[in-house]
């Protein structure tokens, strides 16, 4: 018999059961020669089958069976686990869904296409184009996203560090992921670089912390303005060939004053010196550090000895 | 097509049952379009496999009713199967998040077939969760996203102004702009340049004016898997340089074609130089950090040197 029609068989037995079936009912509901008469090695194939299904994301339930002694394992799948609860797509909004997807690709190899589950696009709806965005998504990631979705609390190793973290945001931003969250040992928010989890992740079950009202987020502002040095309110000199890249990342209200010559001053808090200065270096000379005098002279002291 | 394993027709079958079930006799074609199955495939396995799947105690009453036609299929009596498999969280994610990201580009209002779809999704998602994963691609004006973009679909060259950050000078450019795409949250326009006389790529946000002209030029095929990361095979100059431990983010950051560990924590790294400009601005940062150990002509330690000399001028040092 086709392992295919097995299968089948076996979701529509644990799909149509009322009350959990043990390894021995499962292959009496099924029709004979689906398994082997060999105990041993129907075990075998009944067991792989299991993982298969759980593999697939088959919502398969165990229960212990109602009345045995010891207790049997007993499986089922519980149509409103399994069953999709969403309003139906029209052919054109699952047509720009499947567009988008396209564009932004959030995968690294699709096991399986998510658009048949929502009707499958024809590919006449759906015109060809080139990504925008490839944009990595690996078990990981994908671990991460269930976790955030369902509420699961995650640990890993982060730093040579243990962290039990209660997941709020996953962000994918200046081409990396970021988690955001409540991390319970230091008991405050925290964000981690989702490249720097060492080891695997492992989740808690769902609905196991409570999501805040205000949740933490990911907060990528540029690492001067975070530090220990004290801050200072720096003025920057700015040549004009800079200034678009420029006011695009720091915020247009940086910029204090526009020149003449089509130059302008930002000023920026710095709080991190070293990080400030290797920001202003990538200008090479378009730009200059006007004050306070304290950041000036730390630039011109960090020069001289490589002249 | 034939290639497919056991598990991965199961999955396909489990969708495309609710769907024939929903649409009362399907043309064959559209679900070989519609689920990328292939004809032959499909008939076998709704021919020799469904036809026998049911419950027990597999009566006729107990099992699925499939009735093929020379064009059409009917499926009945599939009432386990009546609902497609709901997608995982992550999976309904990774849809939410690559559609929320395309409205940020294409500022789909929200009376869009896009925006319509992504709250139906949201509606099926656990409560709160669609605004847990976030995909931001890049940074820039909006107003030179949507020239770049049209441009692109009604193929007419663009006029620009670019800041080039290899040469760090700016100036005008005519481009035929081929490819939109973003990498490590920069928007880029790959294209070819009239200056240049080649393919170039030009990032969003150093272009200071963008101009849609009246100029057509011809696509060329569009080559997806066209590389324009930094070459490491060579084709570049390479220069050795020598990192301290707290520098080993140059690693991380930049493409490079080796890495060795020394001792003391140092590190050794070949790095391809796109430009002269580029690696002054590296030397400079890692000061004592540092040091090229070898280098073709030109690129050594003097361009640090000369580099730190044209900036300590600007403070009259």
């Amino acid at each position: 018999m086709k392992k295919l029609e097995r299968m089948l068989n076996l979701v529509a037995a644990l799909l149509a059961t009322e009350r959990p079936l043990s390894r021995q009912d499962l292959r009496g509901k099924l029709p004979h020669g689906s398994y082997s008469d060999n105990d041993e090695s129907f075990r075998r194939t009944f067991e792989r089958d299991k993982d298969e299904l759980r593999s697939m994301g088959l919502p398969l339930s165990v229960e212990n069976v109602p009345g045995t002694d010891p207790p049997l394992d007993g499986y089922r799948i519980r149509p409103g686990d399994y069953e999709a609860d969403l309003p139906a797509l029209t052919p054109a909004e699952l047509a720009a869904l499947h567009l988008a997807s396209n564009l932004v690709r959030l995968d690294d190899v699709p096991r399986s296409d998510p658009f048949w589950q929502l009707g499958g696009v024809a590919q006449s709806d759906s015109p060809q184009v080139g990504a925008v965005a490839d944009v990595p998504a690996d078990d990981v990631i994908r671990l991460l996203m269930s976790a955030t979705a369902e509420r699961r609390i995650v640990r890993f190793t982060y730093n040579t560090n243990s962290r039990v973290v209660e997941p709020h945001r996953l962000v994918f931003t200046r081409g990396r992921w970021y988690l955001a969250g409540h991390d319970q040992g230091p008991n405050e928010a925290r964000q981690f670089r989702v490249d720097r989890i060492g080891g695997p992740v492992d989740c808690s079950e769902g609905d196991a912390f409570v999501r805040p009202e205000d949740p933490v987020d990911v907060s990528i502002e540029p690492a001067w303005r975070y530090g220990e040095d004290g801050t200072l309110i720096a003025r920057l000199l700015v040549h004009e060939r800079h200034i678009p890249w420029v006011s695009d990342f720091l915020g247009p209200t940086g910029v204090v004053e526009h020149l003449a010559d089509g130059s302008a001053i930002f000023e920026e808090p710095v709080s991190n010196r070293a990080a400030f200065r290797s920001f202003v270096l990538t200008f090479l000379d378009g730009a200059e550090v006007l004050g306070p005098e304290e950041l000036r002279s730390d630039f011109i002291n960090w020069l001289e000895p490589l002249r | 097509m034939n290639s497919l394993t056991a598990l991965e027709r199961l999955r396909r079958l489990l969708a495309v049952i609710p769907w024939v079930v929903d649409q009362d006799g399907p043309l064959i074609e559209e679900i070989v379009e519609r689920f990328d199955y292939s004809r032959d495939e499909l008939l076998d396995d709704l021919e020799h496999v469904l036809f026998f799947v049911g419950v027990h105690p597999f009566t006729p009453d107990c099992l699925i009713d499939v009735t093929v036609s020379e064009d059409r299929v009917w499926i009945q009596y599939a009432d386990w199967f009546r609902r497609p498999m709901r997608l995982s969280a992550a999976e309904m994610l990774q849809i939410y998040a690559a559609g929320r990201s395309v409205v940020e580009i294409t500022g789909d209002n929200h009376l869009g077939p896009l925006e319509r779809a992504l709250t139906k999704l949201a509606s099926g998602m656990i409560s709160g969760s669609n605004e847990t994963v976030e995909v931001r691609l890049g940074a820039g004006s909006m107003e030179i996203i949507d020239v770049v973009r049209s441009a692109i679909a009604d193929r007419k060259s663009i006029d620009i102004d670019y800041y080039s950050y290899g040469r760090d000078t700016a100036g005008a450019r005519l481009v035929d702009p081929h490819r939109f795409y973003a990498d490590k949250g920069h928007w880029y326009v790959a294209g070819h340049c009239h200056k240049a006389a080649s393919q170039r790529v030009f990032r969003v946000d150093r272009i200071s004016r963008c101009d849609e002209t009246s100029l057509e030029f011809e696509r060329p095929l569009l080559d997806e898997d066209h590389d324009y990361q930094i070459p490491t095979d060579g084709r570049l100059p390479e220069v050795l340089l020598e990192l301290a431990s707290e520098a080993r983010w140059v690693v991380e950051e930049y493409p490079h074609s080796g890495v060795e560990e020394e001792s003391g924590g140092k590190l050794r790294v070949r790095l391809p130089v796109s430009s002269a400009h580029w690696l002054e601005r590296l030397l400079l940062r890692l000061g004592p950090t540092g040091k090229v150990i070898k280098w073709p002509d030109g690129l050594g330690m003097e361009l640090r040197s000369e580099a730190a000399q044209r900036i300590l001028a600007l403070y009259g040092v």
